[in-house]
């Protein structure tokens, strides 16, 4: 199966031919003229974005930080959490008490969404089940309250639990 | 092997982000970067210029459409492009498997990791119909020689000799692991190797000729 020392000389002069030959050769022009297009049409959407161009790249890590101010502060004043003291007293579990979201992508991916949103959401605990997560035979069958961050074309990224 | 440099990583998530967020140029800096090892990886999987123009486009389609999942943390982004590149053209491959002969069917239906077990022959039962398209006849030769080896040992080849990529991108590219990557390149060596030969006896003069004329050419380059 191996190839001596002259077989694998006479072989690398091959490709390296090849190769040589390969790199005059690009995709036609015509590929990047449609791609361009595609891009176009995706980004050619109303009045809106033609007026502010890139700004908005400028804008959405703002604008998401705002929203997640806002609705950490909605979490915190919300009447919810005066109302059920037994259980936010459950420090994992309670609504805004700053409980730690767990990552359901890199960080990397996370930080590269440009516009990322905040979900309420049930999660089946047939699921924590099936994520290794130990759960009552009992209550498998029961859902728990989450808040999902996902992203713009609603990908979970991210997610944490709250009160039920 | 040369490894993609840091800052070429950096570049292309840069250019990544600015073309998430609509930026023109930005997209037309990612497709002069990677156009060009795509289509040649594309024409020399797929045997076919049409063939690889159409998954050049599909490729950056689906990155504009943002279709693909890419994770900077597993490696480059050129990486994750062939591996996308490769998946159009498997695709590509399944419809056309439909209308193949049912012994060359079957073969071509072992999955990838039944391949190395079962002994499977390294030469493509049902090899696509070539084109001319190199005007350098040794190349034309050596490509079309290139386009015997059945698929699964032809990307190996192709992306470790042609796109110099390194034998963990190649694992990560075609879901195998290192192993089978070494044995593969090994394997697809000595056949194209084999197949050049069977041919240089079957046309002496002609290679003969083209071979001295390839030998001139290297001699005028030194």
């Amino acid at each position: 199966m191996n190839l001596d020392q002259h077989d694998n000389n006479q072989l690398d002069r091959e490709l390296d031919h090849l190769r040589a030959q390969l790199l005059m050769h690009n995709t036609p022009a015509n590929v990047h003229a449609a791609v361009m297009k595609r891009f176009a049409k995706k980004h050619s959407a109303g009045p809106f974005s033609f007026r502010f161009g890139n700004v908005g790249q400028w804008l959405a890590p703002g604008t998401a930080l705002a929203a997640s101010v806002a609705m950490s502060a909605w979490m915190l004043l919300s009447p919810l959490a005066a109302i059920t003291p037994a259980i936010t007293n459950d420090a994992r579990l309670s609504r805004g008490n700053n409980a730690p979201f767990f990552a359901l992508q890199s960080l990397e991916q996370i930080a590269l969404e440009p516009n990322p949103r905040l979900i309420e959401t049930q999660i089946p605990k047939m699921m924590l089940a099936n994520m290794g997560m130990a759960v009552s035979p009992e209550m498998i069958g029961e859902s728990l309250r989450a808040e999902m961050l996902v992203s713009a074309a609603g990908q979970p990224l991210a997610l944490r639990f709250t009160a039920q | 092997m040369t490894a993609m440099p840091l800052t070429d990583t950096n570049l292309d998530l840069n250019l990544l982000r600015r073309l998430r967020a609509g930026d023109h140029d930005a997209l037309s800096m990612l497709y002069d970067r990677h156009q060009g090892p795509l289509y040649r990886f594309a024409i020399l999987r797929s045997g076919s210029s049409d063939t690889a123009a159409d998954v050049v486009q599909d490729v950056f389609v689906a990155l504009i459409e943002n279709k693909l999942a890419f994770d900077p943390m597993r490696g480059a982004l050129s990486s994750f492009l062939f591996g996308v590149a490769r998946n159009f053209i498997l695709k590509r491959d399944e419809a056309q498997r439909r209308f193949l002969p049912m012994h060359a069917n079957q073969a071509n239906q072992a999955n990838d990791s039944d391949r190395d077990d079962i002994d499977f022959d390294v030469v493509d039962p049902a090899p696509p119909v070539l084109d001319r398209l190199l005007a350098d006849q040794r190349a034309e030769v050596v490509r079309k020689a290139l386009a015997r080896i059945a698929p699964h040992y032809r990307d190996v080849l192709i992306l470790y000799e042609m796109q110099d990529l390194s034998y963990i991108e190649i694992a990560d590219i075609c879901h195998i692991d290192i192993g089978t990557v070494r044995s593969r390149l090994s394997r697809a060596r000595a056949k194209l190797l084999a197949l050049l030969e069977v041919d240089e006896m079957a046309a002496p003069d002609r290679m003969q000729r083209s071979t001295n004329t390839h030998d001139t050419k290297q001699e005028a380059a030194r």
